[in-house]
């Protein structure tokens, strides 16, 4: 197999929400959060808007009384295509992955919020505070994900320690990553299963069927940043 | 293990150059900063022994399955149980939040003694021994003085622990066995009662329904299981073969329920009764009512249908409810001519507007279009199957004491209303020691003070919460229970589609703090006072009980326990050719599956049995007690509870002089968060708990433009929101989508003062509204009608 082919082989990891099923229960934020080791967040950082939710659920309220229209949209890192963020990058420290995930190296972030600023998703975010537990609380940890120094910039890496796990056991077992193995937390605890995961480049995915429905769309599309997070708008 | 270049770079490619490098670094606990320069210290680290078990979700009553994941012994993560049939494999964040109970910085160390005054949270440690003994020592002085029926349990516990709890009371002599649960009152059961004859829970097949017609926040986001409904949901959405469903939502707030609704009708507050009878007005008007229901299966129905034909035109419904003529029309039309069509009350319990005859009004509306016992209509849930525990021994003293009038006054169960007003003075006697079990009744009752000073005048407080929550504060002993992580529980719900299951909870971990099983406490203690009740708990352990009552669903063979969903299917065509599906083997085995799979459930449902469903004196759905209800002469219920149902009541001159000194109506709805009371306070649930608001932490009041403008009210304003019964701080939300006149507010726990997670709401907006009997005897929260002024 050249070069080429072995490009060619290897996935596209992209996300389908659709918003028809989703009852913005929320789960996705904390599976989200414990899964990957977030600090518990304080009355203090919620009153300075400095909480940390790679997943977040984000409120849009339209119109007057009575014709109002309340739209609930679970967020996560885009993985964009044509990502703004790490063009502002100072000291490349997050960069897109050969299958399309944007990557983030805390070891060489400098903490100058360049990206926090560029992703026009907010889906960034910063280390305000060392990161602490409570007490025993530390103790829930879970071991396959780091914790962040303060000041660093963090985000959703589409639980890429999961996707290692899979690939590993994948490989001792001497065979291929089969679909639907590596599904991010958020993903996996979907009470009303309105997200789905997997490879965009993969026409028989169910993503990839997913992402080319009518009732598909992109957060801010017209922005060109290609994001690998597709919507399914509610209604028929 | 260090890395050259080379390896790096293979490491960086194979595991695609990525947010793994994050992940590199290891595990490290907060005590241990990370290095900044060291990325690539430790791969992630093999051989930890990692165990993996599955249990159900105590964190609310939902009964959802989950799986724990365990690395060298150390709760890492709570997710779903993928084979458990309410959740499949889905978690709510309460669920998700778990580890953090387990390990939560406010749990209580042990066993406790007040040393302070009471309410003042100044305790000293004590032994079980000492704890206990004490107990005892007071039960049997009371008993030898003949005064054992002045000992009340309140219990918010379900299943065997409260059948523990019953036969303590019953053995020991007192007949006061209180309904803690937090948040509930008689009127959906009530409702129910009156017409079906039935005192089980309804459940609502929304998953086969194509059209809902919700009335009330509560049925997606505050459900008997929050999940559950929101599976069944999603599922009526978009299954793959059946049309959409059509969701109309009718509240006097666009809530979360109401934004995901194809249309959201903003109502006057206390109206739902009378929009009901309205929709029914036009079914029948236009003959569009199921005849073969009614006829066959209903009785009164022709007194009913003069009524709702002579005072419940639409343009009178209108006027009263602030709907368009229009829109009543089209909703009606629609609902009566969409198969299968389901109404639904506010599911949840809790003190909204909606008055005992109005959910009766509402239910009717699914007998009415023949929705009764239908698939995508209402459904009611057979029993999981128990043996029943060996009768209870009893000696003379004991059925003296038990035989004595119950709170309630009328023989029937008694809840915290009773509680309180017999405390207040209803009652023949003083209630000398309280045992609060699975329970938080200061919480639970609402009404500020009133409350806590009825409870006060209790000279004897035992708690048996593993946390410090409301009542804990003021007993004057805590024997605290485990959380729901660390004992054994067996957990009795059904699935929407009215299935019975069975979750079994099984200790994850060891204890973490000194904490005992609730239930093997209350059986120590009854072995410490002796005599009858020394033996009315014999048994070992909690398990050994467990086991006892699920021999019986052995014993049937009926149903599986728990397997993948695609053989649902299956199995469901095997039973009903006669064929069981379920070779349980020996008991030990059934058991051993029960622990490796979750739990049990019975995947059919017989729509035949109408002897099940219609308990009524006639054996037919009582259209007669609606007509009842709602027929001026008869004028049923002159009640708190009927307080703003907009009728013509006895209680309507009142009404008028509450809405002049009080101007807006109070909408409380249920948030998540109100059910973790079981979970603890979790700083992940509190941080997100009002996204849909952008609140968090503090309790707030939304209020329409209109009203905020009228009195001088921003975003963020502080505010003191004061009704009837108490008073409390928020901040103020400006939210269009709230009916003007309307003051709403999240129903979430309320905080205390020194712990480290809780600092929370503040304030519960459940002190706002009290819990109050009706000359009926059904309790329910007043009505309430609250003024908003800056702080």
């Amino acid at each position: 197999m050249n070069e080429t082919e072995h490009a060619k082989a290897r996935p596209r990891w992209g996300m389908v929400i659709d918003l028809d099923r989703c009852d913005a229960c929320q789960g996705c934020t904390t599976a989200c959060q414990t899964e990957n080791n977030i600090p518990p967040p304080t009355p203090q950082s919620a009153a300075q808007d400095r909480s940390i939710r790679w997943m977040e659920l984000l409120p849009n309220v339209e119109g007057e009384y009575p014709r109002v229209k309340l739209r609930l949209i679970p967020r996560p890192c885009m993985h964009c295509d044509k990502p703004p963020c790490i063009k502002v990058c100072p000291v490349g420290a997050t960069a897109i992955g050969a299958e399309g995930i944007i990557a983030q190296v805390y070891a060489r972030c400098i903490g100058c919020r360049y990206c926090t600023t560029a992703c026009p998703y907010t889906a960034r975010y910063f280390n305000w505070y060392p990161p602490r537990w409570p007490e025993q609380l530390s103790q829930s940890l879970n071991p396959d994900v780091s914790v962040r120094p303060r000041g660093v910039v963090e985000k959703c890496s589409f639980c890429h320690h999961r996707l290692q796990k899979a690939r590993d056991k994948a490989a001792a077992e001497k065979r291929e990553l089969r679909p639907g193995e590596y599904l991010p937390a958020c993903v996996e605890a979907c009470p009303t299963k309105a997200m789905f995961f997997g490879d965009l480049d993969d026409p028989r995915s169910e993503v990839a069927q997913l992402a080319r429905s009518p009732r598909s769309f992109r957060l801010l599309e017209d922005l060109g940043t290609e994001p690998k997070v597709f919507y399914l708008r509610e209604g028929e | 293990m260090t890395l050259n270049r080379r390896e790096f770079l293979q490491v960086m490619e194979s595991a695609a150059a990525t947010a793994a490098v994050g992940s590199l670094i290891g595990c490290r606990t907060p005590d241990q900063p990370v290095d900044p320069d060291a990325p690539l210290a430790s791969p992630p680290r093999s051989g930890l022994k990692e165990t993996w078990l599955v249990s159900t979700c105590g964190a609310c009553p939902g009964g959802c399955g989950v799986r724990a994941r365990i690395v060298e012994e150390r709760l890492v993560g709570i997710s779903g149980n993928p084979l458990h049939p309410i959740n499949r494999g889905g978690l709510c964040p309460l669920g998700l939040a778990a580890a953090h109970t387990l390990y939560h910085p406010d749990r209580l160390r042990g066993p406790m003694r007040r040393a302070g005054a009471a309410g003042s949270g100044d305790f000293k440690s004590t032994t079980w021994a000492d704890g206990i003994g004490d107990v005892s020592k007071r039960l049997r002085d009371l008993r030898d003085r003949g005064l054992s029926h002045t000992v009340a349990i309140v219990d918010g516990s379900r299943g065997l622990e409260s059948q523990l709890a019953a036969r303590f009371l019953e053995s020991y002599g007192s007949p006061h066995h209180v309904d803690g649960r937090a948040w509930t009152d008689d009127r959906a059961p009530e409702a129910v009662r009156a017409l079906q004859g039935i005192s089980g829970p309804v459940s609502y097949d929304l998953e086969n329904a194509r059209f809902i017609l919700a009335f009330g926040s509560g049925w997606l986001d505050g459900a008997a299981s929050p999940v559950g409904a929101g599976r069944g949901y999603a599922l009526a959405r978009r299954a793959r073969k059946s049309k959409r469903v059509h969701v109309v939502q009718i509240e006097p707030r666009l809530s979360v329920g109401a934004a995901h609704a194809d249309e959201w009708i903003p109502i006057e507050p206390g109206t739902e009764g009378v929009l009901a009878l309205g929709f029914m007005h036009l079914i029948l008007r236009e003959g569009l009512e199921n005849r073969d229901f009614v006829d066959r299966w209903g009785t009164g129905f022709d007194a009913l249908r003069g009524i709702v034909l002579r005072d419940y035109h639409p343009e009178a419904v209108a006027e009263r409810t602030g709907i368009e003529v229009a829109t009543l029309i089209r909703v009606a039309r629609r609902f009566a001519s969409t198969r299968p069509a389901v109404a639904i009350g506010d599911d949840r319990v809790g003190p909204g507007a909606q008055a005992v005859e109005a959910r009766m009004a509402i239910h009717a509306l699914n007998a009415v279009v023949g929705a009764i016992n239908a698939p995508g209509g209402t459904l009611t849930p057979p029993p999981v199957p128990f043996a029943p525990l060996p009768a209870t021994p009893a000696d003379e003293a004991g059925k003296r004491g038990a035989a004595m009038p119950s709170l309630a006054g009328n023989g029937g169960a008694s809840g915290l209303a009773d509680l309180q007003s017999w405390i207040e003075g209803r009652g023949q006697y003083p209630i000398n020691l309280l045992i609060v079990l699975g329970a938080d009744p200061l919480a639970a009752l609402g009404g500020g003070d009133k409350a806590k000073a009825a409870l006060g005048r209790i000279p004897f407080i035992v708690s048996l919460s593993p946390f410090l929550d409301e009542t804990a504060r003021r007993a004057d002993l805590v024997l605290p229970d485990h959380t729901w992580l660390e004992r054994w529980q067996d957990d009795a719900t059904y699935t929407s589609g009215g299935y019975p299951v069975l979750g079994l909870r099984r200790p994850l971990l060891p204890p973490k703090q000194d904490t005992r099983h609730a239930g093997e406490t209350l059986a120590e203690i009854a072995r410490g006072v002796g005599g009858a009740t020394g033996g009315a708990l014999p048994w070992k352990d909690f398990p050994e009980v467990m086991k006892l009552a699920i021999a019986g669903i052995h014993q049937t063979g009926r149903g599986a326990i728990f397997d993948v969903s695609e053989a649902e299917p299956w199995v469901e065509t095997m039973e009903q050719s006669g064929w069981r599906a379920s070779d349980f083997g020996s008991f030990d085995r059934f058991w051993s599956k029960l622990e490796e799979r979750g739990g049990w459930w019975d995947p059919s449902y017989d729509f035949g049995e109408r002897g099940r469903v219609l308990r009524t004196p006639s054996g037919k759905f009582e259209f007669q007690q609606l007509a009842n209800a709602y027929d001026p002469a008869t004028a049923a219920r002159p009640s708190v509870v009927r307080v703003g149902d907009g009728t013509p009541t006895a209680s309507a001159d009142p009404e008028k002089r509450l809405h002049q000194e009080y101007p807006f109506r109070l909408h409380l709805y249920p948030l998540l968060a109100a059910y973790g009371d079981h979970a603890g306070p979790l700083p992940f649930v509190q941080d997100i708990l009002g996204k849909e608001m952008e609140q968090s932490w503090r309790l707030w009041v939304e209020l329409s433009p209109t009203d905020a403008d009228a009195l001088g009210l921003t975003d963020g304003t502080g505010v003191i929101v004061q009704s009837p019964d108490g008073e409390v701080e928020a901040r103020v939300k400006v939210y269009p989508g709230i009916r003007p006149g309307v003051a709403a507010m999240p129903l979430g726990p309320g905080g205390a003062p020194g712990q480290i997670c809780r600092r929370a709401m503040g304030a519960s907006a459940g002190s706002l509204v009290a819990l109050r009997k009706d000359p009926t005897g059904v309790s329910g929260w007043g009505a309430g009608w609250v003024r908003v002024r800056k702080a």
